[in-house]
């Protein structure tokens, strides 16, 4: 017992916690301040710019001298389609994966105008083709994956329509043969599609897509250096259905909720969480793995998820100093392909499919031009335009039309789309049915009805409950 | 800003500096509730008097701000809470609210769509609700319209009197002169009170709301709780905003207000208490923002004591709902020297023990 204990005074039972690595008894319902200095801690933190130490001096949250890191459990809550719950866990790998970057151009929201990644599910999950004559258009290496399972699946494939040219890929061979193998998938897509008599159209992207019920046809056009296509001289195919890919973003709700420090890279697809070389972000315990961090592909993220495993068990007290380095080196390897990938599909000019009477947010039907006027308006301020014009406030919230709403009031307001603030990110994480909230496992039922406990304000309407409050404000400072 | 329109109305040139960008915090993200039954006796005459403002706000401001009388219900779930509803509604009838008791049968008859567990509840027609988020805009616009000049990412960080008036430096550097200076910072109002002697604390609340994917009507009008613990409504685009106050994270200083997860829940499960069907739809988001208070609710209205040419009007409960007839208060007091309606007891300095 501490010989700074007041006699007689009652304190909660005990709860052992650990101080930098020591064993110290806490009492329930003491702050943590106080057990530090009942154990003779008085050092909370060091300074960072002169090192130096500093302790407990206010005591009521003003001064922060005392402020620690506290490590707990993270706690996540779940919902499947027919259960719900919440989870304690040490360690969190976030393995969030992506989904297709949307890329609004006139008539993308046809019916029979589908996604790189909504063809690939419909093929492989449900065993169903998106039509008879079919054409592929967008960037990057996943068109030659749906192109190639199109044609296995006895689809017409009409043309594959790439954005980037051939002269970038061509000077990445050097990193492309870090994985032959990847490599070699590439030249069996490419070959299957010779065979089928496809034709490969580089540097060319979609005008529009017309129809009245659903997609009849489309028309493309050479893409220009700034990005855009040129109206004049186009190319027009039949078809049934489209399927369109400008590459994949990284799904980074859970790491923006999380406030993870966060980095751009384009060759990553966008804004992904920063990492250290063991996979661990910058919050201690959290790690990330595979397409949610960066557009890798199915080969990085298995390999990813290993070597964060390995950290979460070395975290834990396993020995697997053998096996992380295995692992890490092919992780190395592995990512010199990646980026030389991404480099040779690169479009340094970005992509401007749209015109000014273009959906941008699927919706809340919010069009270009909206988007841009609100741009105008309110300066550049992200929020103001979001509230003003609804986009992202629907069912997808912003997922499907974040990146291109930044870019078009980034253009209107002659900044880089990355320095604007995006809105904030709350729970849920997806939609979540209301009915799945009322389980038990999620929590204590306990109601306001028989529980005055909890913390809601004080019912307003009630004039007797009103009583004077006295609030750190208050104190702060006197005149006179 | 209604301030600032109030005076621009009638002629004065209105300068508004603004600590980040008008409208984006309580007033872009609260609920937009504007009922008469969830506030305090006290407020009740302002109360009327302003949602007869809200009825003509459209006009006014030239725009659709989402303004719906539909009436609402004020519903009591156990024996505590109907005797709490029959003695407020009594004493809210007294003074000119028209409210209809439903017990029983005329529950069901008149608000087929709150579940059995309501044991009584009131009816009144003056209840209704606009969307603040199309009133934002159109209030700004109107101001502008109107001359008032609004200077954004402008923090005050110091004031001085200097002859009759003040002189006001921002964060930007910048330095204004003005012959009268109005606070309405709203939950930031104590730090520039303070600047002009006086102490008006305020305490600081995190508000959280929730809302669903769109349905079809299947309610109407906006739906409190006795105990002021609940708002519901489905507003025109078919989606339910689900509120009442309960506390998010954050403070004041982090300047990060955050969805508190088991109050959130409990919000969520007592909003499906009181109409069952709720369990049907899907919550898309959650979000939150500050809400700041006085020490009884009742706002900081009147001329800041000991100054000659500075007012306040900050931080009243149903600061939404009461903000048209709060500034046209503000706006007489500065310039004709008096309003019709109550003020005194709303002084700035009355917590402030100089």
């Amino acid at each position: 017992m501490s010989d700074l204990q007041i006699d007689g005074v009652i304190r909660g039972r005990v709860i052992p916690i650990v101080l930098d690595g020591q064993p110290v008894d806490a009492h329930e319902g003491e702050s943590i301040a106080s057990a530090m200095w009942r154990s003779g801690v008085r050092t909370c933190r060091i300074t960072r710019k002169t090192a130096q130490p500093r302790g407990y001096y206010c005591g009521m949250g003003v001064c922060f001298e005392c402020v620690v890191h506290v490590e707990g459990d993270r706690e996540f809550a779940w919902s499947a389609a027919q259960r719900t719950g919440r989870i304690r866990a040490k360690c969190v790998v976030l393995a969030t994966g992506a989904h297709d970057r949307p890329a609004p151009f006139p008539g993308w929201t046809l019916p029979g105008v589908i996604s790189a990644g909504g063809c690939l599910n419909l093929i492989k999950g449900q065993g169903l083709v998106p039509g008879r004559r079919v054409a592929v258009v967008g960037n990057g290496p996943l068109l030659l994956v749906v192109a190639y399972s199109l044609l296995k699946a006895g689809v017409k494939v009409v043309a594959v329509v790439e954005a980037a040219g051939t002269s970038a890929m061509v000077s990445q061979a050097p990193g492309l043969l870090a994985s032959p193998s990847l490599l070699g998938l590439g030249v069996k897509y490419r070959a299957q599609m010779l065979r089928a008599g496809t034709p490969f159209i580089t540097r060319h992207a979609i005008v529009h897509a017309t129809g009245t019920e659903r997609v009849e046809s489309i028309k493309l056009a050479r893409l220009g250096d700034d990005g855009r296509v040129a109206v004049n001289g186009p190319v027009t195919y039949e078809v049934d259905a489209l399927v369109v890919g400008y590459g994949l973003t990284p799904s980074i709700e859970f790491a923006r909720m999380m406030g993870l420090q966060m980095l751009h890279d384009p060759l990553l697809g966008g804004w992904v969480p920063e990492r250290a070389g063991d996979l661990q972000t910058s919050v201690d315990g959290v790690y990330g793995a595979g397409d949610g961090c960066g557009i890798g592909g199915v080969e990085l993220a298995t390999l990813e998820g290993h070597r964060a495993a390995l950290s979460v068990a070395a975290r834990l007290g396993f020995n697997a100093a053998a096996q992380t380095s295995v692992a890490s080196r092919r992780l190395k390897r592995l990512n010199k392909f990646r980026f030389a990938l991404s480099s040779g599909y690169q479009l340094p000019e970005g992509l401007h499919l749209t015109t000014p009477e273009t959906i941008v947010c699927r919706c809340e039907n919010v069009s270009e031009a909206t988007v841009a006027a609100a741009a105008k308006e309110f300066h550049g301020n992200f929020g103001s335009v979001k509230l003003a014009t609804r986009l992202s406030m629907g069912s997808c919230q912003g997922r499907n039309c974040l990146s291109t709403c930044a870019a078009i009031v980034a253009m209107e307001c002659g900044v880089p789309s990355i320095a604007l603030t995006p809105p904030r990110m709350r729970s849920p994480a997806r939609p979540i049915p209301i009915a799945n909230l009322l389980n038990e496992a999620l929590g204590p039922a306990r109601e306001p009805d028989v529980d005055d406990s909890l913390p809601i304000k004080g019912a307003v309407t009630d004039i007797e409950r009103l009583q004077p409050f006295s609030t750190g404000i208050h104190s702060a400072s006197k005149t006179g | 800003m209604m301030t600032a329109l109030y005076l621009a109305e009638r002629g004065t040139d209105v300068l508004v500096l603004d600590k980040g960008t008008p409208m984006s915090e309580a007033s872009g993200v609260n609920a937009g509730s504007l009922a008469a039954q969830n506030k305090m006796l006290t407020m009740m005459p302002h109360t009327l008097a302003a949602l007869k403002l809200w009825e003509g706000m459209a006009g006014r401001l030239g725009t659709d701000v989402g303004f719906v009388r539909a009436g609402g219900l004020r519903v009591a779930m156990n024996d505590a809470e109907t005797a709490m509803l029959e003695r407020s509604s009594n004493e809210q009838s007294k003074i000119g609210v028209p409210i209809e008791w439903l017990e029983g049968e005329a529950i069901a008859r008149v608000a087929p769509f709150l579940g059995e567990q309501v044991r009584a509840a009131t009816h009144s027609s003056v209840d209704c609700f606009a969307n603040p988020l199309l009133f934002a805009p159109a209030l700004m616009r109107k101001a502008l319209a109107k001359g008032v000049r609004v200077v954004s990412h402008s923090p005050v960080t110091t004031v001085e009197q200097v002859g009759d008036g003040f002189s006001v430096e921002t964060g930007t550097g910048q330095v204004y002169r003005c012959g009268r200076l109005v606070v309405a910072a709203g939950a930031w109002s104590s730090r520039i009170a303070r600047m002009l002697g006086i102490d008006a604390p305020v305490k600081i609340d995190v508000n959280m709301l929730g809302v669903t994917t769109p349905s079809a009507a299947f309610m109407s009008g906006v739906v409190t709780h006795v105990r002021g613990i609940l708002t519901l409504k489905q507003v025109a685009n078919g989606t339910l905003l689900i509120g009442g106050g309960w506390l998010g994270t954050g403070t004041l200083a982090d300047g990060q207000t955050g969805i508190d997860y088991e109050s959130s829940l409990h919000n969520v499960r007592l909003a499906v208490k009181v109409i069952p069907d709720i369990a049907q739809r899907t919550l898309v988001r959650q979000w939150s923002g500050y809400e700041g208070a006085t020490p009884d609710s009742c706002p900081y209205l009147g001329i800041v004591p000991g100054r000659k040419n500075a007012w306040m009007l900050a931080c009243a409960r149903g600061g939404w709902t009461l903000s048209p007839i709060l500034s046209k208060m503000l706006g007489e007091l500065i310039l004709d020297g008096d309003c019709a309606l109550p003020y005194r007891h709303f002084s700035p300095g009355r917590f402030s023990h100089v």
